[in-house]
């Protein structure tokens, strides 16, 4: 399969937009790498770069060490697959799979191979005659899939292929698609706005915002140490609390004020806040749902300073857990909890905060002091 | 050579001129075909390509509006089309630079003959006819327009962009449909709309801004800004301003939108302020801000087109 290089890659559009700007990336063979960040961050535009559908204006492109910069879409051993994708209505699963290698003159003989093999990895070998009005939602997305597989390229590109289904489906998909990576062992790139997508498909994920690169790491990372508050609050669902902290020093104790409440941060934290000179200035203070606790076992196991309580506004059943909603210093807060919880809206209770769990990030630059 | 060889030779030439097609004579022993009847095939092909030649341009005229309704009615005389059907819908899709002959393989494998007509307008544009839509929705066109869009991407691995209008209901209709989604591509260039599948009908403003001359938005940019740029905003901010529009001016909405705190986005809109005068949680502010963006793209890309 492929390695990809994208060194400097920048993209500036006729008026002036600058869409990308100095991505560097070093993507290995095999890896499935996705691309995530809200709407209008670039990340399509970089994956159509690398598609060749857009010029690139800065940097260099290689696929195993080869510029691609000038090489045409169809050079350069690559295949796409989009939401909208449509299946020739009159044509067979198996035409479906084969008109792409046909108009292209591929011999029969090669073409009755590959769609025979994308069919046995799709498990469509049963449906090759049938038409896609025969098919269901998930059976028609594998024979879009199969469209791909059968060109046999060096790199899959995808952009957001599951946002037209039905969220059942798309699970359904993400699964198929994650067994497809590791039978075929192909470079992937996926894009997506849906950072859950990203979190369970990608062995790395590269998070952007304003044609910018945040982060690059594995999902686990990018959930426990993210490099700023955007990252902290785009990965996750429901997404991390943030609150105004003033850290104030009491003896050798390092204290957020939170809305007047005084957390006491844990001593590996108030090291690297001390170090950096935060003591006597206003932070964000950042906290996980899930690291906001009801149960009066874990508030009267935590520090009686890291409590706090609040008039939960709404009571959220998932089915599996519970999500809290309540106001504190102005803000909403969210806290993922037990489904055996007995707390219900209206109800005034104590949350407890897990400092050991909590993020720090700079007010300014909204860089992350401590994770 | 013999003369009928001779013969199948001229033939040749003048289907591979007609088709665009590397033809090459073989001899009669591999082709198991007599030269009389290799002579007729190739004369039967050669009909045909000029038939369908001359449809495709009976077609282009008439969709760019070039043809009276007496010639309109010869010409659907002469290709059999019924002027009868109930619905008629047209798409014209736009490529930057020419198209190759895969993609009109693909449209015509997507659109069937029964049902649809493919009409090479020239080396950039291709309209789908569609006769006897079935009665759609405004969604339904537009998930047709992006299911060419990315199936010409994932196939043909080329962009397009596609406009179309409402559907008609006589055929005679077709050709302002077609204009109007030839416009609409052209619109949405001239605003840099992100959009590659573009309704004429949901283009608003931007089709009455369209209109207005150069010099009269250069007058009115320097009248109201006072030579605030909006080319020299950041990505940052840009993506600030239009995703604060994109939700009704609501901050909450916005903040969470860009996954931002709510104080760092009213901190940015009051750098804004400070810088362009203009707050953006004021309606009229706000509405003058969205103008002025629209004009300033609108002027920079009349300059380059």
């Amino acid at each position: 399969m492929a390695n990809i290089q994208l060194e400097h890659i920048t993209k500036v559009y006729p008026n002036g937009f600058q869409a990308v700007k100095d991505f560097n990336l070093d993507i290995k063979d095999q890896e499935f790498i996705i691309f995530v960040g809200p709407s209008g961050c670039g990340k399509s535009t970089t994956l159509r770069m690398i598609a060749g559908l857009e010029d690139i204006s800065g940097g260099t492109l290689k696929i195993d060490g080869k510029v691609m910069n000038d090489v045409e879409p169809t050079d350069r051993d690559i295949a796409m697959v989009f939401q909208n994708y449509a299946l020739y209505p009159h044509m067979s699963v198996y035409d479906n799979m084969a008109f792409g290698l046909k108009i292209k003159k591929v011999p029969k003989d090669e073409i009755d191979k590959k769609v025979h093999e994308a069919a046995a990895i799709l498990d469509l070998t049963k449906l090759l005659d049938r038409k896609p009005k025969a098919l269901s939602g998930g059976q028609r997305q594998r024979v879009a899939m199969g469209r791909a597989i059968v060109r046999n390229p060096k790199v899959f590109l995808m952009d957001e292929p599951l946002s037209n289904l039905d969220a059942k489906l798309r699970v359904q998909m993400r699964i198929e698609i994650s067994k497809l990576h590791d039978r075929l062992g192909a470079t992937m790139i996926y894009v997506t706005h849906d950072q859950t997508e990203a979190m369970t498909l990608g062995t790395r994920i590269v998070v952007m915002k304003d044609g910018v690169v945040q982060q690059v790491d594995t999902p686990q990372n990018l959930y426990q140490n993210p490099c700023n508050q955007f990252v902290a609050g785009f990965i996750g669902s429901p997404e991390m609390n943030f609150l105004d902290a003033r850290l104030i020093k009491s003896g050798d104790t390092l204290l957020a004020d939170v809305g007047g409440t005084k957390l006491v941060v844990p001593p590996s934290k108030a090291r690297a806040l001390e170090e950096q000179g935060y003591v006597n200035k206003t932070v964000v203070f950042g906290i996980r749902p899930e690291d906001i606790y009801d149960s009066q076992i874990m508030v009267d196991s935590i520090n009686p300073q890291n409590v706090i309580t609040a008039r939960i506004h709404v009571y959220e059943l998932l089915g599996a857990e519970v999500f809290l909603y309540f106001d504190y210093d102005n803000t909403e807060i969210t806290a993922r909890v037990d489904p055996r919880t007995t707390l219900r809206t209206g109800d005034t209770a104590k949350f407890a905060f897990d400092m050991e769990k909590a993020h720090f990030f700079d007010k300014d630059t909204e860089l992350t002091i401590v994770n | 050579m013999s003369e009928s060889n001779e013969k199948i030779n001229t033939l040749l030439t003048e289907l591979q001129k007609i088709s665009g097609l590397p033809l090459t004579l073989a001899s009669s022993s591999e082709t198991n075909l007599s030269e009389s009847v290799a002579e007729k095939r190739l004369s039967e092909l050669i009909d045909l390509c000029k038939n369908a030649d001359e449809r495709n341009s009976f077609y282009t005229n008439f969709l760019s509006g070039s043809l009276t309704d007496e010639e309109i009615e010869l010409g659907c005389a002469k290709y059999h089309i019924s002027m009868n059907s109930s619905n008629w819908s047209v798409y014209a899709i736009g490529f930057k630079n020419p198209y190759s002959d895969i993609v009109t393989e693909i449209l015509t494998g997507l659109f069937p003959v029964s049902k649809n007509i493919i009409v090479r307008i020239n080396r950039t544009f291709i309209a789908i006819i569609r006769f006897d839509a079935p009665e759609i929705d405004e969604d339904s066109e537009r998930t047709t327009a992006m299911m060419i869009v990315d199936t010409l991407r994932s196939e043909a691995m080329t962009d397009a962009k596609v406009g179309f209008d409402r559907p008609v209901k006589e055929f005679n209709k077709l050709s302002s449909a077609f204009q109007n989604a030839v416009s609409a591509i052209k619109i949405s260039t001239l605003f840099s709309l992100e959009d590659n599948a573009i309704s004429y009908r949901n283009l608003g403003l931007n089709k009455l801004l369209a209109k207005i001359p150069e010099s009269a938005i250069e007058e009115y940019m320097e009248d109201e800004f006072h030579g605030f740029s909006f080319s020299d905003l950041s990505t940052e901010s840009t993506n600030t301003i239009k995703t604060l529009f994109d939700n009704g001016l609501n901050i909450a909405e916005t903040a969470r939108a860009l996954y931002l705190h709510r104080n760092t986005l009213v901190y940015r809109l009051e750098k804004f302020h400070k810088e362009s005068g203009m707050d953006l949680r004021l309606f009229d502010d706000a509405v003058k801000c969205k103008t002025g963006m629209m004009l300033n793209e609108l002027l920079k890309n009349k300059k380059k087109y």
